[in-house]
């Protein structure tokens, strides 16, 4: 695929901020709610002063017209260390004419990966491959999406390596973009992403459907897994509705339980264009607003 | 051309058109696709069936119905024949008959063609082995002389009934050649009455017949050039010549029989009887027309005498309308020919055999030399039976109703329906090979397994 293709995408989402779902944990500045109080600009609230504050942050403007020694809290700001997880199994060179599915794939990180730079957080890239693992990791310099396009782009999708594991290897990354169409080791990628929610992580799936899939044709075919070829199913017009409608019911429990877990869940049909996955992936309406009474102090 | 078995190039048309059908309908193993999502299909039975508009894999089908119309051609058999087809001939020559000889030999001669088949009839009916019609009928024109006791062509004698002349015709039909379309039965020289069974033999046949007339043979009208009761005086009273001591001899002459010298039979006789072996002479006057009773007094030694397997003693024998009855003993059969005494146990005991244009017969009977056997009133009677002239052929001509119950009505025989067996065409074993071949070309022709491509499908 060419890298100009890219260039259309990287336009289309040009301007597109990725911002954090909820306050992140202490983190450097940046430009995502910090759940830290600290001395910035932007306002939060008054803490009556405490025996050992900085005397500097008393408001001395309160007290002269209150009478009552009050500390100024403002809002801190961090960055959001960002993992983009790519599924680059067999299941995702589909259909295998067009790669529809790994190019929707490949489109889809590199625009969350773009808009991620864009609100200057680091930015790194997992490719969960048939020969293992490659990782970039986490980076702000200027030309990390470039390298994430190139290893990208050097990538074929084969085998059936478990994701799970990139997602434990990511525990030390705030958020995590899981790009894959979940028909590998969906539960135990799942249960990954508990652990990473309940850590404070955020994560988001963008889960990865071919239109063929959803709508295969009306001739009769004998269907087989890429990845298990003994498995060999009749896709007749007796079966053609029965397996619409069970794979439909399985996209509904898997995004039930994505969601219950926490985690964001995006779906993306191979017909839809990237970049409007991803503004559906980074929509800020959808951000959680600071909760009140959380607060941490900013030493 | 023509066909042996047309009904198999319909058979191969239904075929063709049922394999047409098929690759209209043809269940198959569907194409091959890859889909991540398979595990949500349900489990079942790979088989597809299909309805199209147009009968898939044309080359294969192509292949397939060339096939069947090679196969079925092949057992249609081919046969390439002249326009109008080939009437073949099975020609029954009646030597039995009151005709000509030569001229009957050669009205059956004139009919004859490669491929038609020869049947004679005259004490049997006898088919003709194929191709050596014309090898017979050339030897047989040449009537051959022989000695007294040679063979000589049946040309009288014991009559086989037209009826049996005609079942062998149906026989000899059977092995006509793939190349007749038609098959005519000709009837030379036909004589004699209907048998009883000669209408329901004649169906058999299934089409019309033609029936040939030759002329009549010249029969002695008198013998030695001299007629009967001629002015000249010579007396046609059979002859004897042998010992006139000899009870026979005796016999005979109490008979009216004339004793003859050792020249041989007076001149104007009709019917010699001899007691010894014949001679030339004797042959002779057989075959220019006579009757020769030869009646040997010692059948050991007798030339065409074939010993009994059983020598016994019987009590007598008929002759005419006489029964002789006596202690006899036989000790030999006498040759084949046509019966003219019998033992009282109804076995031959003189039979008459076609010569020329008379006859010889031969005695087995052995006369006690002492006696008064051969004075008794019943052995003067079956002399004068045994001394009459022969009966060399069946004098009455073909009846009309005969002559039309042989001819038929209609047209001419299908060889199809009288052949015993399928005939074969020649280009049936090429036609077959080359079906053979096209099968043997049809799997490179299926179509492979669809491979693993997902958008061949889309």
């Amino acid at each position: 695929m060419p890298i100009a293709v890219y260039a259309s995408l990287l336009d289309a989402v040009r301007g597109v901020r990725w911002p954090a779902r909820g306050p992140v944990a202490a983190a450097p500045p940046g430009t995502h709610h910090s759940r830290l109080r600290g001395s910035s600009a932007e306002f939060a609230e008054y803490r009556p002063y405490r025996p050992g504050d900085d005397s500097r942050r008393i408001d001395w403007k309160l007290l002269a017209r209150t009478d009552r020694a009050a500390v100024r809290l403002a809002t801190e700001r961090a960055v959001l260390p960002t993992t983009i997880i790519i599924d680059a199994s067999a299941s995702l060179a589909f259909p295998s004419t067009t790669l529809d599915k790994w190019v929707l794939a490949k489109q889809v990180a590199v625009g969350l990966a773009s808009a991620a730079h864009a609100s200057s957080d680091p930015v790194g890239l997992t490719i969960v491959a048939s020969d293992g693992m490659h990782t970039l990791m986490p980076r702000t310099r200027r030309g990390t999406v470039g390298d994430m396009m190139r290893v990208l782009e050097a990538t074929e999708p084969a085998g059936s390596t478990p994701l799970a594991g990139a997602v434990r290897a990511s525990h030390d990354i705030s958020r995590i973009a899981i790009v894959t169409d979940l028909l590998g080791d969906a539960d135990a990628l799942l249960d990954a992403a508990r652990v990473h929610r309940a850590a404070g992580g955020e994560v988001h799936l963008v889960h990865v459907v071919a239109m063929e899939e959803l709508e295969p044709p009306q001739e009769p075919l004998l269907a087989t897994d890429p990845e298990d070829e003994r498995l060999e199913r009749p896709l007749t017009e007796t079966t053609r509705s029965a397996y619409q409608a069970a794979f439909a019911g399985w996209r509904a429990a898997q995004a039930r339980a994505w969601t219950a877990a926490g985690a964001q869940y995006h779906l993306a049909t191979t017909g839809t264009a990237a970049h409007r996955i991803v503004r559906q992936v980074t929509d800020a309406r959808r951000v959680e607003p600071p909760r009140p009474g959380v607060t941490d102090v900013a030493r | 051309m023509n066909w042996l078995l047309p009904w198999a190039l319909g058979a191969a048309a239904a075929a063709a058109i049922g394999v047409t059908l098929l690759h209209l309908l043809a269940r198959d193993r569907p194409q091959r696709w890859l889909l991540p999502t398979a595990r949500f299909v349900s489990p079942g039975t790979a088989r597809a069936t299909r309805r199209a508009r147009t009968p898939r894999d044309m080359m294969l089908l192509a292949l397939r119905v060339l096939a069947l119309v090679l196969a079925g051609a092949a057992f249609a058999g081919p046969v390439l024949s002249p326009e109008g087809g080939r009437v073949a001939r099975v020609v029954l020559l009646d030597r039995s008959g009151a005709g000509d000889a030569r001229a009957a030999l050669d009205s059956a001669r004139a009919r004859m063609h490669a491929g038609d088949r020869l049947v004679l009839l005259d004490s049997t009916a006898t088919i003709v082995p194929p191709g050596q019609e014309s090898a017979w009928l050339d030897s047989a024109r040449a009537l051959p002389v022989v000695g007294p006791a040679a063979e000589s062509p049946a040309l009288g004698g014991t009559r086989a009934p037209l009826s049996a002349g005609i079942i062998a015709a149906v026989r000899a039909a059977a092995e006509i050649g793939p190349y007749a379309d038609s098959v005519l039965l000709s009837i030379v020289a036909p004589s004699g009455d209907a048998d009883a069974a000669l209408t329901h033999v004649r169906a058999l046949w299934p089409g019309r017949a033609e029936t040939v007339n030759v002329v009549p043979a010249q029969r002695a009208a008198s013998f030695g050039g001299v007629a009967a009761d001629s002015p000249s005086g010579v007396s046609r009273r059979p002859s004897v010549r042998g010992a006139p001591g000899d009870a026979v001899v005796a016999g005979a002459r109490l008979a009216g029989a004339v004793l003859a010298g050792g020249g041989g039979a007076p001149r104007g006789a009709a019917t010699m009887l001899i007691r010894m072996q014949p001679t030339t002479s004797d042959s002779a006057f057989a075959r220019e027309g006579g009757t020769l009773l030869v009646w040997p007094g010692d059948t050991a030694s007798a030339a065409g005498m074939a010993p009994r397997a059983t020598p016994d003693t019987i009590g007598g024998f008929i002759a005419g309308d006489a029964a002789v009855l006596y202690a006899a003993a036989r000790a030999h059969v006498p040759p084949q020919g046509r019966v003219v005494a019998r033992w009282i146990d109804g076995a031959p005991a003189i039979t008459e055999a076609a010569h020329g244009r008379g006859c010889i017969r031969t005695a087995a009977i052995v006369i006690p030399p002492s006696g008064d056997l051969t004075l008794r009133p019943a052995f003067q009677r079956a002399m004068q039976a045994l001394l009459a002239p022969c009966a060399v052929a069946d004098p009455r001509p073909l009846s009309d109703s005969t002559r039309v119950l042989l001819a038929g009505e209609g047209p001419l025989a299908r060889a199809g329906d009288l052949r015993a067996s399928a005939a074969r065409s020649p280009a049936t074993p090429w036609l077959l090979g080359l079906a053979l071949l096209l099968l043997l070309l049809e799997p490179l022709l299926r179509r492979p397994d669809a491979s693993a491509a997902t958008g061949a499908a889309a």
